[in-house]
C-alpha cells in the first residue's frame, strides 16, 4: 500500500519533468530535464523491484543509469562543440 | 531484517525520497534560468534518490540486492555532479550567461587563455 503511493509520487515527479522536456524554450532545458527523467525513473525501477519481490529490476535500473549517464555527457559535449547553435 | 521499526525507518526513508523528488521537479518547472534549473536538479535529486535508495535496501530481502542497491546509490553520488559540470560547463561556452550576474571570473579566465 506505502509502495504504490510512494510509487504514485515518483511517477507524478516524472510527468512533472517530462512537461520540462517537451516544453523546454532551449536545449540545456532540455537535457536537464532528460537528466532529472532518467533518475527518477530509475528510482521507479528500484521500488517496482521492491513491489514484485523481484531483483531483476535491480541489473535493469543499475544499466539503465550507467547509459543515461553516458547520454547526459553526449549530449553536453555535442552541445559544447557541435553544429546545434546554427 | 524485516521488524516493524526496520520497515517504519525505511517507509520514512522513501517517503522523505519522494518529497524530495517532487521538490526537484516543480523546481525544474518553476526556476526561470538554465542554471537555477541545473542546482534544482541535482542537489534535490541526488538527495532524494539517495533517501529512496537506502530506504529500499534496508526493505529489500537479500543481501546481494542491498549490494545492488547501495551500488547504485553509490554511482548517483560519483556521476551525477560530474554529468551536471558537464552541461553547466557546455552552456557557459556555448554562449549563455546566468542573468543577474556581476562577476565573471570564468569568462576573464577564458578570454586570458586564448590570448596566449
Amino acid at each position: 500500500m506505502i509502495l504504490n503511493l510512494i510509487l504514485l509520487g515518483l511517477l507524478i515527479a516524472a510527468s512533472i519533468a517530462f512537461w520540462r522536456l517537451m516544453v523546454g524554450p532551449t536545449v540545456p532545458d532540455r537535457i536537464v530535464a532528460a537528466g532529472t527523467l532518467s533518475i527518477i525513473l530509475t528510482n521507479t525501477l528500484v521500488v517496482l523491484s521492491l513491489l514484485f519481490r523481484n531483483s531483476v529490476f535491480l541489473d535493469v535500473a543499475l544499466v539503465f543509469a550507467l547509459l543515461a549517464f553516458v547520454d547526459i555527457l553526449i549530449m553536453a559535449k555535442y552541445f559544447e562543440h557541435g553544429e546545434l547553435h546554427k | 531484517m524485516n521488524g516493524p521499526v526496520v520497515r517504519l525507518i525505511s517507509f520514512s526513508l522513501m517517503t522523505l525520497g519522494v518529497f524530495f523528488s517532487l521538490a526537484s521537479a516543480i523546481g525544474i518547472v518553476r526556476f526561470p534560468d538554465v542554471y537555477t534549473r541545473l542546482h534544482a536538479g541535482t542537489k534535490a535529486l541526488t538527495g532524494g534518490a539517495l533517501f529512496i535508495l537506502f530506504g529500499a535496501a534496508l526493505q529489500c530481502g537479500s543481501w546481494q540486492a542491498a549490494a545492488k542497491i547501495l551500488l547504485i546509490a553509490g554511482f548517483f553520488l560519483v556521476t551525477n555532479p560530474i554529468a551536471t559540470h558537464a552541461i553547466a560547463r557546455a552552456c557557459y561556452r556555448h554562449g549563455i550567461l546566468p542573468e543577474p550576474a556581476h562577476l565573471d571570473h570564468y569568462g576573464k579566465t577564458l578570454k586570458r587563455r586564448d590570448l596566449k
